[in-house]
């Protein structure tokens, strides 16, 4: 018995398991999951142990002290297209293999840049690691090993792994595609109120409706950091306040904030505001097809 | 109706037409996926290129929308030719440039960001923007 196991895992190691073998059943079955977040793609890769009725499964089936992959078979991989921080230590874009060391109370969460590791290749202590404690939350189940991303928002998300009663929590935050802030001498410039129209265009149904063609009014400020636009009446709830998000000089893209919070940019649409001699005069929204949509002109 | 009524995909579909030119779009050159791509570079203009094989007004009969840029491609094709398309196209056989766009299948017949980039180009053309300059708004905008 020993030898056959000994023998699959070097099989499994080599990468040489033939088709047939690869496609069976297996104990812990192979799973993605992947999230994305303002262009940032993160993905885990694992195997997924279940308890089976094994208790307790941290302490006795995983000893403490042992460096275990969260998972099973091959070690549990983290992969990252962009650099990011997690749990507030920096992690360069790349793909680790992923271990946590399990104590009674603090664990210790190990990425390693060697990511294609079979699960019984303990890493040991490097400095190309990045290594950190964190404090499992207790509970029940699941019964079925899980990563999971359990939150999102415009800046990050929750990174989970639960099993048998126990899960960690790492919160990723991404780098933003397009800063937020604007510098204040570049804010100054467009700062005002405007009012706005809607471009004339045709046969839609909604173009048709008579709140596309009423007038409004942008009253543009500058509050922490941000080129915001209150837009009254706006054109549906979620953008009575905008950002507005500096991709080129004078070209911005509108971000929805929605309790303060940046929830939603609208990369189809771009508003390029007219500047004469240092002051904005007025602006335009143009959709993908760079048609007009609509044009705001000052009034203070 | 009171304007905060109006859904944001009901307002996107309206401004944008994506939604509602992307269904309505046929055969299989369009079954292509619609996203935006990373834009490894732009190509180099072909030396005396012309709008030659840019399609005639007579073949956009059933696509009214795209005729003002097809027209404005037309003045500028040794720029057009200079600027890498966004829209993923550049993935089919034969793909050039944006001008590519307008000239055979003619993508740009019903493709918004074709288009838009096309009119952007022509806009900051007649504005007096360099082709590196146009390059650079339409990676800021369409990139």
């Amino acid at each position: 018995m020993r030898h056959a196991r000994e023998w699959l895992v070097a099989v499994a190691a080599l990468g040489v398991l033939p088709a047939g073998v690869q496609a069976q059943v297996r104990a812990s079955e192979h799973a993605v999951v992947a999230q994305t977040v303002d262009g940032t793609t993160l993905t885990v890769e694992y195997s997924r142990p279940q308890a089976r009725g094994r208790s307790p499964i941290f302490g006795k089936v995983i000893p403490w002290g042992e460096v275990w992959t969260p998972g099973a078979n091959w070690a549990t991989t983290l992969e990252v297209d962009n650099d990011i921080t997690l749990n507030g230590h920096p992690l360069a874009k790349g793909k680790y293999s992923v271990w946590i060391e399990v104590q009674p109370k603090e664990w210790t969460v190990i990425l390693d840049p060697k990511s294609h590791v079979f699960h019984t290749e303990h890493p040991k202590p490097d400095s190309s690691q990045v290594r950190f404690g964190v404090t499992p939350d207790d509970g029940k189940g699941p019964d079925l090993l899980t990563w999971s991303f359990s939150d999102v928002s415009a800046t990050g998300t929750t990174l989970r792994m639960a099993w048998a009663g126990r899960s960690v929590s790492l919160r990723i935050t991404v780098p933003p595609s397009h800063p937020i802030t604007l510098a204040a001498e570049l804010a100054a410039r467009y700062v005002g109120a405007y009012a706005f129209q809607w471009a004339s265009r045709d046969t839609t149904e909604a173009q048709a409706d008579s709140a596309q063609v009423k007038a409004s009014v942008w009253q543009v400020t500058y509050r922490e950091g941000m080129l915001l636009a209150d837009w009254v009446p706006p054109p549906f709830e979620e953008w009575a306040h905008l950002v507005l998000i500096r991709i080129a000089d004078n070209w911005f893209l509108p971000g929805a904030m929605v309790d303060g919070q940046l929830f939603d940019v609208e990369g189809d649409l771009v508003i390029e505001f007219a500047v004469v001699n240092g002051r904005a005069t007025g602006f335009e929204i143009r959709g993908e097809d760079d048609e007009v949509i609509g044009r705001g002109t000052r009034t203070k | 109706m009171d304007s905060t009524n109006l859904s944001r995909r009901h307002f996107l579909a309206a401004c944008c037409g994506v939604l509602a030119t992307g269904a309505a779009s046929p055969g299989p050159l369009w079954g292509a996926e619609w996203t935006r791509r990373a834009n490894p570079g732009h190509p180099t203009p072909r030396p005396g290129i012309t709008a030659a094989k840019v399609l005639p007004d007579a073949e956009l009969a059933d696509y009214p929308d795209s005729v003002a840029a097809f027209q404005a491609v037309r003045q500028i094709p040794q720029i057009v030719d200079g600027i890498r398309c966004n829209c993923g196209c550049a993935e089919f056989p034969g793909f050039y440039s944006l001008l590519s766009c307008y000239e055979g299948a003619g993508m740009a017949r019903i493709c918004h960001i074709c288009q838009g980039q096309g009119r952007l180009a022509a806009r900051l053309f007649k504005d007096g923007k360099s082709l590196d300059e146009i390059r650079t708004a339409i990676d800021a905008r369409y990139g």
